[in-house]
């Protein structure tokens, strides 16, 4: 089974962000591959061994650095790279998916595995319109998942249990946390990382344009800073809660 | 700083796998004196114990700095697992790597870098530390045979080991020219591992004594030319060094993370303390000191990959970030004020666990003998003198 990872490079989940001048400064932020896209590779490793065989290809569109994040996933044991090179990072998620769709026709993959979402800018779409792209159906969110007979099994958690949901293959699976525990790169894995094949094409190769007309992020700011907390303790200061929620925070 | 692409996925791992998988537990282990069980084996299953060895023997055939690398990111969160890395493999494995048989290579190596167990050497006794060459252990020659007779103490790593490069006497008037490397594996009749140390820090860490009662070990498990040991053991403690420096660096790192965080957080005088001078030139300094250590570890590090001499610079890289380390280890408990004498924060257990550093492979004062020797052998700096 020959399985496609879309991974998101992202500033690390405890990188600072700075906004100057309205747009963000991500220049001294660490960057490492979206926490559920690693869910979503995890996942098509685990499903590569318990069938004995398969491929796993990992696909990243974004600048020259982002080849890191890619050869993070080959250390932990993905096969193989695509890496389709853009001058900047692309935050237009239907340039993206464009792009992505574009690359996994040629190369035609059993079942397709990503983050729901990214955890930079918390769209949760380019999972979905890629397959939309490519006609195929997509469950995003999902939390476990079973390969059998051409199909695929996903779980969806809700408020009130479980949903389970069942599409063919080929399809789109967004993960979400709770899918698996994704391992750790050995030592070993970091050493064959290097000698793993990893391609590059550009979007012109691809025969794909920047989509015009499209939306653009045009600001950002911080959240008003939140005064401390005040703290009470003891069952006495109970009265002192209530009235203090009605009269100051006016929530009840 | 200058690493490779390899040396930056290393930290990433080791830094995440340390966070994730030991700092839970590292206060624990300190606590009862010895290793989590499952801690061995989860780090065999990652590569830790085989970094630096080719592929062939089962290693992970990567450069030194990225074994400095792990020791340094597993010391921030753990000294103990880090002096048990860096024990078991500049001191239990280095010695076979470098000095052994292919037959001898073949045997001990796999086993050492998959972890299915771990490496430990015997030098010091109970009356020959810093001098080494004062080795009171004797082998005497039968037939195809040594018989071993002696006692080695503070050995780290026993507890775990599965094989001990040790130093005996061939030649007790030679000194230091009459003595013989050995390599021996853990169940053989007449040797027993003695007592486990209760030591100030490092205390995950297994440290006990070996014994040696009529003890046969086969000829064709001397490493080494008979009465050529010294050398084995003095080259082995070269390297050792730089894997110390890292383990100084790492906990004094670790500590000083603990008070940089901890100086915002807490409040005095209606601010946070990092608001005052004298904290801030605490943290200044600090942070100073660590830099200078990490330039000097790494410098080392570099100079062994490389293939050049770094017998100098591995000694001075040890001594300074142990003498820093334990300078950043204090100030980093001072800004925590009382809170840093109670258990429940690990500056606590760091400052204990960093004082080995100024012992350990070598005191701060032999360093400084051995330093000062080359001095005036090669004079200082090198190239001034080519
Ligand atoms: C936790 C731990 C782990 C260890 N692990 C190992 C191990 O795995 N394998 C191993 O072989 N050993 C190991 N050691 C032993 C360690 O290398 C020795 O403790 C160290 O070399 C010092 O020897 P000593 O304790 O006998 O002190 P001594 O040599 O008795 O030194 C006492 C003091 O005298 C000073 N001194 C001695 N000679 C001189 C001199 N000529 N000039 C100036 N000052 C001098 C020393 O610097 C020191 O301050 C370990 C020790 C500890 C505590
Ligand atoms: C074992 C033990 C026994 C004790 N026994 C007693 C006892 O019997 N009775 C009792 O009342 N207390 C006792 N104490 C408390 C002790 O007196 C305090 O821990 C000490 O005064 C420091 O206060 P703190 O721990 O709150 O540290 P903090 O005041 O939070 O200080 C943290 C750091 O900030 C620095 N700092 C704070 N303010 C400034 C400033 N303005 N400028 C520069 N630096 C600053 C401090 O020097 C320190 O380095 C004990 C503490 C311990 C650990």
């Amino acid at each position: 089974m020959k399985i496609a990872v879309l991974i998101k490079y992202c500033p690390d989940s405890e990188a600072a962000i700075n906004v100057v001048s309205g747009k963000l400064d991500t220049s001294s932020a660490k960057f490492s591959v979206s926490p559920y896209d690693e869910y979503a590779c995890e996942e098509a490793l685990k499903i590569i061994e318990s069938q004995g065989s398969g491929e796993a290809v990992v696909f990243n569109v974004g600048p020259e650095k982002n080849g890191k994040g890619l050869r993070d996933e080959l250390a932990r044991g993905a096969d193989r790279a695509v890496h389709i090179v853009t001058e900047k990072e692309i935050t237009c998620p239907e340039f993206t998916s464009r792009l992505l769709a574009a690359a996994l026709k040629q190369e035609n993959p059993d079942l397709i595995l990503c983050g729901w979402k990214g955890i930079d800018y918390d769209l949760g779409i380019t999972g979905t319109k890629v397959a939309e792209k490519l006609g195929i159906p997509h469950v995003m969110v999902v939390s476990k998942l079973t390969i059998a007979d051409g199909k695929a099994i996903c779980t969806r958690q809700v408020d009130s249990g479980d949903e389970i949901i069942e599409v063919p293959l080929p399809a789109v699976i967004g993960a979400q946390k709770g899918l698996n525990e994704p391992r750790y790169p050995s030592l070993k894995g970091i050493m064959k990382a290097k000698k793993k094949p990893a391609s590059q094409i550009t979007p012109a190769q691809l025969g794909v344009e920047e989509p015009t007309g499209k939306a653009m992020y045009t600001g950002f700011t911080f959240p008003p800073s939140k005064s401390a907390g005040k703290k009470f303790e003891g069952p006495e200061s109970v009265v002192e809660v209530v009235r203090l929620l009605r009269e100051e925070a006016k929530v009840i | 700083m200058d690493i490779s692409c390899d040396n930056r996925m290393v930290r990433e791992m080791a830094r995440d796998f340390a966070r994730n998988e030991i700092a839970p537990i590292a206060a624990q282990m300190d606590e009862q004196g010895h290793l989590d069980p499952g801690l061995i084996p989860k780090m065999a299953e990652l590569g830790f114990w085989g970094i630096p060895w080719p592929e062939e023997y089962s290693g992970a055939g990567m450069d030194v700095m990225s074994y400095i690398i792990a020791v340094e990111e597993i010391s921030r969160v753990c000294g103990s697992t880090g002096i048990t890395l860096a024990a078991h493999t500049s001191l239990g494995t280095y010695p076979i790597a470098a000095f052994g048989t292919e037959e001898q290579k073949k045997k001990f190596l796999p086993p050492l870098c998959s972890g299915e167990y771990l490496g430990a050497m015997g030098l010091t006794e109970p009356g020959a530390g810093s001098d080494a060459g004062g080795t009171k252990t004797v082998a005497i020659r039968n037939g195809s045979d040594w018989i071993l007779n002696g006692t080695k103490t503070f050995i780290t790593n026993s507890e775990y080991a599965g094989s001990f490069v040790i130093a005996a006497s061939t030649d007790p008037p030679a000194k230091t020219h009459g003595i013989t490397a050995f390599i021996h594996e853990r169940d053989i009749p007449g040797f027993r591992v003695g007592k486990h140390e209760n030591k100030l820090g490092l205390r995950g860490s297994s440290t006990t004594e070996l014994i040696y009662e009529d003890c046969r070990i086969p000829d064709s498990q001397r490493l080494g030319e008979v009465n050529k040991g010294f050398k084995v053991f003095m080259k082995t403690l070269d390297g050792g060094r730089i894997s110390i420096g890292a383990l100084a660096l790492g906990i004094a790192q670790g500590a000083f993370n603990e008070a940089l965080k901890y100086s915002q957080e807490r409040e005095q005088f209606d601010q946070p303390i990092c608001n005052f001078q004298g904290v801030q030139w605490m943290l200044a300094e600090s942070a100073t000191k660590l830099e200078a250590a990490r330039h000097m570890v790494y410098h080392a590090a570099r100079l062994y990959s490389r293939g050049e001499s770094y017998h100098r610079e591995a000694a001075m890289a040890k001594l300074f970030a142990a003498v820093a380390g334990r300078e950043v280890c204090n100030d980093a408990l001072q800004i925590h004020g009382g809170y840093g004498y109670i258990k429940e924060f690990p500056v606590e257990r760091m400052y204990r666990d960093i004082k080995l550093c100024e012992i350990g492979e070598g005191t701060n004062e032999i360093h400084k003998m051995v330093i000062a020797r080359s001095l005036i052998k090669d004079g200082y700096p090198r190239h001034d003198f080519e």
